[in-house]
């Protein structure tokens, strides 16, 4: 008689474990907390051997993208986080949603005492593009007069549009199952990126007929 | 840097503006440029199978200047080029 109420409680466990997995895997606070977690105001910002906590970075950013509305409310939360790289992260992450909710917010940390903030701050609302957020970039480059925040403020203006819509395809491509997946002596992740002139260029296209020398650079100014 | 510069023209220049390639290459978000964080310098030797020979990515506390020079990148070429 014991064999049956035992059976259930084990059931039930088990339903209550997946439900409570699923909702981790969907609440955006779950993700930004496990951001936070990752990603410390103190981590290293230099790739050292063994470090994986830029998969962090790189697989919550594409999670609360995924989200689209539904992360905004812990996003705008996330930028008043005492934390400068949450804030900064979730000023990052509302740039690429295009939220325009997050103007005024991201207005006022164009002031952040960090400039790691102020400059996602800029990012992000250049590439949201409402009135008030050129306006306030305007008002913020007659403010700035050097360094890396006045680089960005003018970067998010001379932006001709918001964020492409491609771009946040791209970022929903990134996944645990294609991260860090480039290895010497395996089939390179093959990608389709377009060139400046909007050409798009696929890495799979060079098959058979030609090598491919990829080198990744990085943006300095 | 001449190498370079005499094929300008047969080298495109791509927009990662979210992060996905250098996200599957393993370079994202590990290098400190100014203030924010970028991908870090990285080279990959790919042959005409669409295999990976080669790859050199930027370590350490100077990892924006842990590129490979040119003559290192040609000569992996050629070795796989065979």
């Amino acid at each position: 008689m014991m064999a049956i109420p035992l059976g259930f409680l084990v059931v039930g466990i088990a339903i209550f474990a997946m439900a409570d997995c699923a909702w981790g895997e969907d609440d955006p606070k779950v993700i930004l907390s496990e951001f936070e977690k990752a990603w410390p105001d103190d981590r290293t910002p230099w790739r050292t051997a063994g470090d994986e906590s830029w998969k962090a970075y790189a697989l919550s950013m594409r999670r609360l993208v995924a989200l689209g509305d539904r992360a905004v409310p812990a996003l705008l939360d996330g930028l008043s986080s005492d934390r400068f790289q949450v804030r900064a992260f979730s000023a990052r992450v509302l740039g690429f949603l295009g939220s325009e909710k997050a103007v005024p917010k991201l207005v006022a940390l164009l002031d952040d005492k960090r400039p790691e903030v102020a400059l996602l701050a800029a990012d992000a609302l250049g590439q949201i593009r409402t009135p008030d957020a050129l306006k306030a970039l305007e008002a913020a480059k007659a403010k700035h007069t050097k360094g890396d925040v006045l680089l960005h403020i003018g970067r998010a203006l001379e932006r001709q549009v918001a964020l492409e819509e491609d771009v946040r395809e791209q970022i929903l491509k990134i996944s645990s199952d294609n991260i860090g997946t480039a290895k010497v002596g395996a089939p390179a992740p093959d990608f389709a990126l377009k060139d400046s002139a909007g050409k798009e260029w696929t890495l799979s296209s060079f098959k058979d007929k030609q090598m491919v020398v990829l080198v990744f650079n990085y943006g300095d100014g | 840097m001449k190498w370079w510069q005499d094929r300008s023209g047969a080298i495109s220049v791509l927009a990662d503006a979210g992060f996905w390639v250098s996200s599957m290459y393993g370079v994202a978000f590990q290098m400190r440029i100014h203030t924010d964080v970028s991908n870090t310098p990285a080279t990959f030797v790919i042959d005409r199978n669409g295999v990976v020979r080669w790859a050199h990515i930027g370590e350490g506390e100077r990892n924006w200047s842990d590129r490979p020079k040119e003559d290192e990148t040609l000569a992996k070429v050629k070795e796989f080029a065979k």
